[in-house]
């Protein structure tokens, strides 16, 4: 198992190329467009169609999120967002919730656990809003790489020996290539050279919103498949009462 | 008698349940994979009549896959048909060396596109 960090150079090396950004938007919108046709077809049932319809939806709103973001980090100050406390697990949960009916129709399983050290609170101090998009884009991107029949699993830990907050994204499945992981850790992984199946748009986004509400994006390589993780600090507030 | 088996190698199963239904409806056995060491799984035990094949698939990628699957005596022959959203970017002529004996834009194909290039290679 190894791990890294995600450098902070990925602003001048991951986004410039137009491409690459295209590349990441074709493969949601070819796949949508074709389960529009096959609906539009005949002899197919009420049933078949609506199935087909509910995934179209499902992928669009996916896709309209990688944009809706791409388009926040173009727009998106140096200067950071505002932080508050806030209860990260349930953040974690309201995200879970937010991406099981995608999860469902490909038949994967979206997996909880909390491991908190002794009377540490899930209290983080991040911006909810941008939290709950660096979560999902992890979430997203670990549907994408996990291999089939396998499940995601969102962990919520403390990190020993600091005061932060942990929240792991975990897919199961083909180890990633040492070449692709360092790329990821140098946050090169705009070409789809890079990485296979996609640029790491998802990706790059959810390194830019975490930079820019003090939090780290991390990356671990299993065995068995690959661990994206954000780190961000406790809230000392209920310490205070 | 028997169909004729078809391998799809796609790491995205909805597009992959599209393909497979597609071709099964052609007449086709298929057996769906998602990453290439599990197409070599399959590969080990059968020899299909035709690879359809996706360039951008996780951990090793399509392009790789292709160069192991000339490398062996056993899999040389399967005639692959390539299904990219990169259509675009690739020259067709050059890529015959790599045994693709056909390439569909996944961005501009039609339903049933798909069974129509595998029917064509197959003659």
């Amino acid at each position: 198992m190894s791990g890294g960090e995600l450098s902070g150079s990925a602003k001048q090396t991951a986004i410039a190329p137009l491409y690459v950004v295209a590349h990441d938007l074709k493969s949601p919108l070819a796949l949508t467009r074709q389960l529009l046709l096959v609906a539009q077809r005949d002899g197919i049932s009420d049933q078949e169609r609506a199935m087909l319809l509910r995934r179209a939806t499902l992928l669009t709103d996916r896709t309209l999120r990688l944009t809706s973001d791409l388009t926040r980090t173009a727009t998106m100050t140096d200067s950071q967002l505002t932080v508050e406390p806030l209860n990260v697990w349930q953040l974690c949960e309201q995200v879970a919730r937010d991406a099981r009916p995608l999860y469902q129709e490909y038949g994967r399983q979206l997996a909880m656990s909390r491991r908190l050290a002794r009377r540490a609170s899930s209290l983080g101090l991040a911006n909810r809003d941008y939290l709950w998009r660096v979560i999902m884009q992890l979430v997203d991107n670990a549907l994408h790489y996990g291999a089939a029949d396998t499940p995601v699993q969102i962990s919520l830990s403390t990190k020993r020996g600091s005061d932060n907050l942990v929240i792991g994204v975990r897919d199961f499945g083909p180890a990633m290539p040492l070449t692709v992981w360092r790329e990821i850790c140098n946050s090169r992984a705009a070409s789809p050279a890079n990485r296979p199946g996609s640029s790491g748009l998802g990706l790059y986004i959810a390194h830019e919103f975490a930079a820019n509400m003090g939090a780290r994006l991390g990356v671990t390589r299993h065995r068995d498949g690959t661990t994206f993780y954000i780190e961000l600090p406790l809230s000392r507030q209920l310490a205070l009462l | 008698m028997s169909s004729l088996q078809i391998v799809v190698v796609d790491d995205d199963i909805l597009m992959t349940s599209l393909m497979a239904s597609e071709l099964e409806r052609a007449g086709y056995t298929v057996v769906a994979v998602h990453d290439v060491l599990a197409a070599f799984d399959v590969l080990d035990a059968q020899t299909p009549a035709m690879i359809i094949l996706d360039l951008l698939l996780p951990a090793a990628n399509g392009v790789t896959f292709l160069h192991e699957l000339r490398s062996h005596g056993d899999t040389m022959d399967i005639p692959v048909v390539l299904c990219t959203t990169l259509a675009d970017t690739l020259d067709s002529e050059a890529l015959q060396p790599y045994g693709v004996a056909a390439l569909v834009d996944k961005t501009a194909m039609m339903p049933g596109d798909i069974a129509r290039a595998v029917e064509k290679v197959l003659g």
